[in-house]
């Protein structure tokens, strides 16, 4: 029976996560035309039916040096962050892996962080290094030794990018393990009370402060405006997924909408204490499931009114704009101490 | 699944100036940019990215230093795919294929795009008007959804 | 002081198709790390040969053609190549074929300096405020349309006067004029809105600086130049342009910032000339007649661009066919300029300071 439990709660979660994480980036899309006094496209557009079209196209090698792993990159990717999700469930805190804790969490998005980075030395796109034009001839000016691939500074940038922007999340995660003092999923939510009876870490001042540095954390976890500069489209056109074409694009779309549900997900939970709880024999759980997911939508929604507003920040204002939110981050720890 | 549908539903558009004036390509961007007439309502977005792209909208009379890159470009979209020619530069050339003094027509160009590529829209006009192009875009929507492959 | 172009490690060639340049051009940027130490630019992709065209056509088919040199600022290269012979035969151009002129100009101007803004903010990464240029955009454009017949190639100008279709009548006048008011309450408050906006501000801030010395050395012309405090303006020479009040706008920064309060300030400027231009608009003739084409020797023409200075030459043979046809546009001595500017800077803001000078590849290949 447990088992049963188990593996029911875990096919749902993956198939909520697969269908809202391209709905959200459709949300995103509209939200932005708005604030941008026009229409814009239909909220399935931008995500769920680019990636059933990009499915339906004719697959092809890219231009890489290990084309397969390349292509494997996003589906991997998208497990090893469906994981993030699973741990919090209440079904996968029982098992004796003693994985359901935020250290092993941290761990797992730094896999998605240093992903981008062999995606960026896989690929070989035709716009930068390998367009036919004549421009290396007789003299004109070559000085360096490597011509680079647009992907190639991307993943120089990715790596930059890792180690200073990813800051704030960390810190913002373990503010509510301070307050709950346990790094256990678990401690975190039960911490906060039954579903019935809730107080939300959020509405308490260190937990505020822990929001708000989350959310910039966040916005830099999904490299979205204005936290940007590895993938710019100012210089870099998009960095490392260039050469992702027909499904591998849809894939890489539902890596995009996936790990935005995800972190938003993994927010509701140590935030506001609703776990991802599957359960369907009862009211309580059902509701809960609708909350946590409606819950979901409020990230995204701020992001993409902060990217509409945003200009890509180059390194020279990202390391003041991230140290700064560590430092918030810092406080907020000591807040909660 | 969806083939169809799904198809309808979102268009990947790309820009290639192949060396024309500017004026159609302006205005393309006119259409994709300016809220005041937004092209994205009409479920087509812009992409500067081959691997992404479904139409390849291509400006200009195609020179010769040009045209071995518009191909590799073309190649790269993954199909279905289709070429839309904006303008009469794309179309036929305009003045600088078919008008010349005593030197002759300019020899920089390589001729009109469907010397180069097979064309599947037509859009006339010096520059089109932005509503044209959007029509154009719209008419070409079907033409790509039955598409096989 | 001379900025010395240093080693560089990685190289990264950006072009043809770019979402920055838009148009085909390749620079090459030579990197240690992030940073550039030096810059190529290889600019003959777009070249169509209109030069090459023009040799041996009559005059006034070779004035057509010159509009499509370039899509952003057609009317000006058509004015300057009327001027050409008008400055050669010595033809008088009636007042309002003057006032006219300057008008349609002046709007072409403003269009390009607001795609301007929407590139530079598009490179920033801003999209919303680059959509706003455009929004603050379209009621010129539609007023070039309604003016001229098309939106982009306005074929105004013509010997000894403009056609007659852009002679407006006094409704499309007194329509113009009120559709000016609410463009340009929309416009000071977008400029504003941009000039206010701290993280757009803090990205353009101190890059890309072009000094005085480098801008004349360099030879930039245009708005370019005019941020960098260098004050030239050819407009002030075009005995068509005494009928106005407006400043020539002289900045001294030049930095990428400088470069777009200056065309702010410019826009400022322009939308005060059409202001003055309908109000003012004298009735009468719109074109001389009576003047014959004939031999003409090489005569020179400058005018002032969007981008800068413009300078066309032909001579005239007996059958009024145009000889040695020379166009020279803006950007190659902008672009120039901004490899120099573009040195030191972050990849990224490199682009940005290529794009600040506003390039326009089609006008300088032609
Ligand atoms: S068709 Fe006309 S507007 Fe378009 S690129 Fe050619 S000359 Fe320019």
């Amino acid at each position: 029976m447990d088992y049963v439990n188990f593996i029911i709660s875990t096919v749902v979660l993956t198939v909520v996560a697969l269908f809202f994480g391209p709905v959200f980036l459709g949300i995103e899309r509209k939200i932005q035309a708005r604030i941008q006094q026009r229409i814009g496209p239909p909220i399935l557009t931008p995500g769920t039916w680019s990636i059933l079209k990009f499915w339906n196209k004719k697959p092809f090698t890219p231009n890489s040096p290990m084309p397969s792993l390349y292509h494997a990159l996003p589906p991997v990717t998208i497990v090893v962050v469906l994981v993030i999700l699973w741990l919090t469930s209440p079904e996968w805190w029982g098992l004796p892996l003693s994985l359901a804790t935020l250290v092993a969490i941290v761990g797992i998005m730094k896999f998605e962080e240093v992903m981008y980075v062999v995606m960026g030395s896989l690929s070989r796109s035709i716009l930068s290094v390998t367009m036919p034009y004549g421009d290396v001839v007789k003299g004109a000016v070559t000085k360096a030794t490597i011509r680079r691939f647009f992907e190639g500074q991307s993943a120089v940038r990715f790596i930059k990018h890792i180690t200073i922007a990813s800051f704030p999340i960390y810190i913002a995660i373990f503010i509510p393990v301070v307050i709950a003092r346990s790094i256990f999923v678990q401690d975190v939510v039960l911490y906060q009370g039954s579903f019935l009876d809730l107080h939300p870490i959020l509405f308490t001042v260190p937990g505020f402060v822990g929001a708000i540095v989350y959310f910039v954390g966040y916005v830099a976890q999904l490299n979205d405006y204005p936290f940007t500069i590895a993938k710019a489209k100012g210089d870099l056109v998009e960095g490392a997924p260039l050469e992702y074409g027909a499904h591998a694009r849809g894939n890489y779309y539902i890596l995009r909408g996936v790990w935005m549900f995800v972190l938003s997900s993994l927010f509701v939970t140590l935030f506001f204490g609703i776990p991802p709880v599957v359960d369907f024999s009862s009211m309580v759980g059902v509701s809960q499931l609708v909350m946590h997911v409606l819950l979901t939508f409020m990230l995204p929604v701020l992001v993409s009114v902060l990217s509409a507003f945003g200009p890509i920040l180059t390194f020279k204002q990202l390391y003041p704009v991230s140290f700064g939110f560590t430092a918030i981050g810092v406080f907020g720890l000591l807040l909660a101490l | 699944m969806f083939k169809e549908v799904s198809r309808k539903n979102a268009v990947h558009v790309m820009l290639v100036y192949s060396g024309g004036c500017n004026g159609c390509d302006i205005e393309v961007v006119n259409c994709v940019l300016s809220p005041y007439y937004d092209i994205e309502q009409y479920k087509v977005m812009l992409t500067w990215n081959p691997r992404e792209a479904d139409i390849l909208l291509v400006t200009g009379p195609v020179l010769k230093r040009i045209e071995p890159a518009l191909k590799k470009i073309y190649e790269s979209i993954p199909d279905p795919k289709l070429v839309a020619a904006v303008g009469s530069c794309a179309i036929n050339g305009n003045v600088f294929f078919n008008l010349g003094g005593d030197l002759g027509p300019s020899e920089e160009v390589a001729g009109p795009l469907d010397k180069v590529l097979p064309v599947a829209a037509k859009i006339p006009g010096c520059p089109p008007r932005p509503e044209d192009i959007i029509s154009a875009a719209a008419s070409a929507i079907p033409i790509l959804a039955e598409m096989e492959v | 002081m001379e900025k010395d172009r240093g080693e560089a490690d990685v190289e990264i060639p950006v072009g043809l198709v770019h979402p920055a340049l838009l148009e085909p051009y390749r620079p090459r940027f030579f990197l240690q790390d992030e940073v550039v130490t030096d810059c190529e630019i290889t600019l003959d992709a777009q070249h169509r040969g209109i030069e090459r065209i023009m040799e041996g056509i009559p005059v006034d088919k070779c004035n057509i053609i010159t509009e499509r040199i370039c899509g952003i600022c057609s009317c000006v290269h058509l004015w300057n190549s009327v001027r050409v012979v008008e400055k050669g035969l010595n033809i008088e151009v009636p007042e309002r074929a003057q006032y006219m002129r300057v008008i349609i100009n002046e709007l072409e101007r403003l269009t390009s300096h607001l795609i301007f803004f929407g590139h530079a903010l598009e490179i920033i990464g801003h999209e919303t405020l680059a959509m706003r240029a455009f929004i603050a955009r379209e009621p010129f454009m539609i007023m070039l349309g309604e003016l001229s017949g098309n939106r982009v190639h306005y074929a105004c100008p013509i010997i000894g006067g403009i056609r007659p279709r852009c002679n407006p009548t006094d409704d499309l006048c007194a329509k113009s004029l009120a559709q000016l008011q609410p463009a340009t309450e929309y416009l000071k408050d977008y400029a504003d809105r941009i000039l206010q906006d701290a993280m757009v501000m803090s990205r353009i801030e101190g890059v890309g600086v072009l000094t005085k010395e480098e801008a004349i050395k360099y030879h930039a012309v245009g708005p370019t130049a005019r941020a960098s405090g260098v004050s030239k303006d050819w407009r002030t020479d075009i005995p068509d342009f005494k009928h106005f009040d407006w400043d020539v706008i002289v900045l001294d920064d030049g930095d990428v910032k400088t470069r777009v309060v200056q065309r702010v300030l410019e826009c400022l400027e322009m939308l005060k000339i059409v202001e003055q231009g309908f109000k003012n608009l004298p009735k009468g003739e719109v074109r001389t007649t009576g003047w014959k084409l004939g031999k003409m020797p090489i005569t020179t023409c400058y005018h002032e661009a969007p981008r800068g200075e413009l300078y066309d030459s032909y001579g005239l043979d007996e059958k009024g066919n145009v000889r040695h046809y020379k166009c020279r546009t803006p950007t190659v001595t902008n672009l120039g300029a901004m490899e120099v500017a573009c040195l030191g800077e972050h990849l990224t803001d490199a682009v940005l300071t290529l794009a600040s000078c506003d390039p326009c590849l089609c006008c300088t290949n032609r």
